[in-house]
This record gives C-alpha cells, sequence and structure tokens, in this order.
C-alpha cells in the first residue's frame, strides 16, 4: 500500500500536499489510526530522538504508545469481523440455509 | 499526599505532626471536636505539637481553594500539603542514585535501594533518571490527573549477544528457507551460511519477552552479508513483536510491531522508546551473515 510521510517522518494516509508517497507492506491490514502511529523513516535517510539517538532507515517504529495503537488495530479487526459475519449471515438467510 | 516519619525530638505527650504546604495559608488539624490552627511559614511549614494518638483531619485553605487530608498521629509524622500530587513508582539497578526532575524542581531518592515512589505535586513532564558513575538511564512520564499513578523501570542495558561473550541472555537461533544451510555459533558470532547454491535466512529471537518499558533502543551488530537484493527476506531485521517471526511469514514485516532493515554491515538501532509492555525480540532473514552482538539499552 501507499502511505505518506511527512518532514519527521510520521506516517500518514492520506497527502496533505507536503508529503511523501512511500509504497510499503508493513501496514497491510492496518487501521488509519495505527497506521498514524508510525514513523517510517526510509532506507538512506536518518532520523534524531529528541533524547540525541539517531536512527538510519528502513525503519518502522511507532512514536505513539503502542499499546494504544494495538488497542485500535483490535478494535478495527473485531469490527470487520463483526460486519463479515452479519454479511454472511445476510447471504445464509438469502440462500435459505442455516436458518 | 506523602507521609514520612519525621524525628523532632524534643519532649511532652502526643505526636509531632510536621506539614508542608503553601506559605502562608491557613492549616487546621481536626480531632474529636478539637481544632487548631496553624499558619505555615515562609518555608512552607507547619508544625503541630501534641497531638493526640488517633486519625486527625488536616485541612488547608487560602480562602479561595480547599484540601482536605487525614494522618494517623501513632509517633511524630511529616505530610505534604499539596493542591495537586501524584505518584511516580521507580525501580532501577541498585547501588544507583535516582532522581525526578521537572524544570528547577529536583526529587531525590532517599536511598539506593533500587526502589521509590516519588510524590510530584505539578503537572507536566517528569524525568526520571538514575547514574552510577559514567552509566546513566532515563525516561520520561507525562503528569496530567491529579491522584495520577505512574511507574517506570530504569535498567542501564540488557545484552542477548557480545562477541568474546557468547550468548549472554537466552537466544532460540534457528535457520529457515533452507535446512541444508550451515549454522555456526561460536562465542564470538552467530553465524548463517548456504550450502551448495541455496540462500539460508536466519531466525534469532530471546528465548524469553523483554519488559520492554525499561529500554528505549534494541541494537544489533552485524557483519557482511550476501547482499542486498530486492527481497525483503534477503536483508537482516531487527524486530519487536509480540510473536515469535519464524520464517516466510515475516515477509513485508508482517506480524514486526516495528523493525529496523539492516542494509550494509555495521550497527543498526531500532526506536522502541513507545513500548511498554513485554514482548519478543529478534532478528529474521538476511541471506547469509554473521551477527557479533544484540542489546538493548
Amino acid at each position: 500500500m501507499t502511505i505518506y510521510i511527512d518532514n519527521d517522518f510520521k506516517c500518514h494516509v492520506a497527502d496533505d500536499g507536503t508529503m511523501t508517497a512511500v509504497d510499503t507492506d508493513a501496514f497491510d491490514g492496518k487501521c488509519a489510526e495505527y497506521i498514524e502511529g508510525y514513523r517510517l523513516v526510509p532506507a538512506g535517510e536518518t532520523w534524531m530522538r529528541e533524547d540525541g539517538e539517531t536512527f538510519t532507515g528502513e525503519m518502522v517504529s511507532p512514536w505513539v504508545d503502542w499499546a494504544t495503537l494495538d488497542a485500535a488495530q483490535r478494535e478495527y479487526e473485531r469490527q470487520q469481523l463483526a460486519q463479515y459475519e452479519s454479511a454472511l449471515s445476510e447471504i445464509e438467510a438469502a440462500l435459505g440455509v442455516n436458518v | 499526599m506523602a507521609i514520612g516519619k519525621v524525628n523532632t525530638g524534643g519532649g511532652g505527650a502526643g505526636g509531632t505532626l510536621v506539614v508542608t504546604g503553601v506559605a502562608g495559608d491557613i492549616i487546621t488539624a481536626t480531632k474529636d471536636g478539637k481544632t487548631y490552627s496553624r499558619t505555615f511559614n515562609s518555608a512552607g511549614k507547619a508544625v503541630f505539637r501534641g497531638l493526640a494518638t488517633g486519625i486527625w483531619a488536616l485541612t488547608m485553605t487560602n480562602g479561595s481553594q480547599t484540601v482536605t487530608r487525614n494522618v494517623t498521629i501513632t509517633a511524630d509524622y511529616s505530610l505534604t500539603m499539596a493542591y495537586f500530587t501524584a505518584t511516580i513508582a521507580v525501580t532501577w539497578p541498585a547501588g544507583s542514585t535516582c532522581t525526578c526532575t521537572n524544570g528547577s524542581t529536583v526529587l531525590t531518592a532517599p536511598d539506593t535501594s533500587g526502589s521509590y515512589t516519588f510524590t510530584v505535586t505539578n503537572t507536566g513532564t517528569w524525568t526520571v533518571s538514575c547514574t552510577d558513575g559514567d552509566k546513566t538511564k532515563s525516561a520520561s512520564v507525562s503528569i496530567t490527573t491529579e491522584g495520577q499513578t505512574e511507574s517506570v523501570g530504569l535498567n542501564y542495558e540488557l545484552v542477548f549477544f557480545k562477541s568474546g561473550l557468547g550468548m549472554v541472555t537466552p537466544l532460540t537461533v534457528n535457520k529457515w528457507n533452507n535446512n541444508a544451510g550451515i549454522l555456526n555459533i561460536t562465542n564470538e558470532h552467530i553465524q548463517w551460511s548456504y550450502q551448495g547454491n541455496s540462500q539460508v535466512e536466519i531466525s534469532i529471537y530471546g528465548t524469553s519477552t523483554v519488559d520492554l518499558s525499561k529500554y528505549n533502543n534494541v541494537h544489533m551488530t552485524i557483519g557482511a552479508y550476501h547482499g542486498a537484493i530486492n527481497d525483503f527476506r534477503d536483508r537482516p531485521h531487527l524486530y519487536v513483536s509480540n510473536n515469535i517471526v519464524t520464517g516466510q511469514e515475516g515477509v513485508g514485516g508482517a506480524g514486526m510491531a516495528a523493525y529496523t532493515e539492516a542494509d550494509a554491515a555495521g550497527t543498526w538501532t531500532l526506536d522502541i522508546a513507545k513500548f511498554n509492555a513485554n514482548m519478543y525480540v529478534g532478528v529474521w532473514g538476511g541471506w547469509n551473515g554473521t551477527i557479533t552482538r544484540l542489546w538493548l539499552d
């Protein structure tokens, strides 16, 4: 999928006109809240954390507390599962099976 | 609210209570219908002597704000009064000093036991630090709410593997994609290479999970490997994850909560500052290679 990174390498699901597009598999299946809590430093680029530690890409790492992102992703997957089950029930009802 | 014993000495019956609050404000101590009042001095201290054993209600007010705390008098105690309090419980390597700082306010743990709970009296970002000689470790804690409680664990370093020492903390090491490949683990390195003409990739992970809240970084030092061709699995990836990543399922970073990809020999570092849970640390992928060091700090 294509995501967009700003000048601090933070990820976005939409480009505001100033960002860089990045093609990556790292966020396949992830919801927008999860993706936008991450930083992706491309290969060859370097990012410095506020304590002075430097990181060279490619690096994919959260800038939001990961437990918060994980909770959002789990809720997203729960909602998706509920939608699939609802759709499956409708199909079964239409086919007259498992009624 | 912090209560500590203060040995003020002196004579007389009953307990002595030293209360710390806002200079100039009024503090009253009430129990069983008896009320005593004091004014905090310029140092923010007020002393009640001769208090009977039992639970006293301490009320501080400036006319517009009021706060009440109860204290049990059985001996001499000190009490810190504040309109805002929160606590930060810290563990750190025993033998080191520990401080908790916000701006010009520096709180110091009373001993080097490795465990202490700081009471902070304002919101903001507090920096908890431990120091032992030239070793130091810090973490930031955001305090926003009255009564908030936070816990912080500090550690200097966790070594999985170090050239010269070998495997310091247990690792599970397997090769995948070609079981005919060669795996060579010595005190100097973890090395994997192909036999014949088939590449082999590596799966290395801590046998147990690590409490990542104690660390900000994971590092690995690798030697030259076969080549960074355009295939995710042919480059070593340093990662953290809820689950072990052992083979082809790791392509694209699937299953990795965070990773850094090495595209050359050297030391590579992964930012784990936003992880505060027990997770696996591992290395995945890389077409032939050598690791000489793997550690967290």
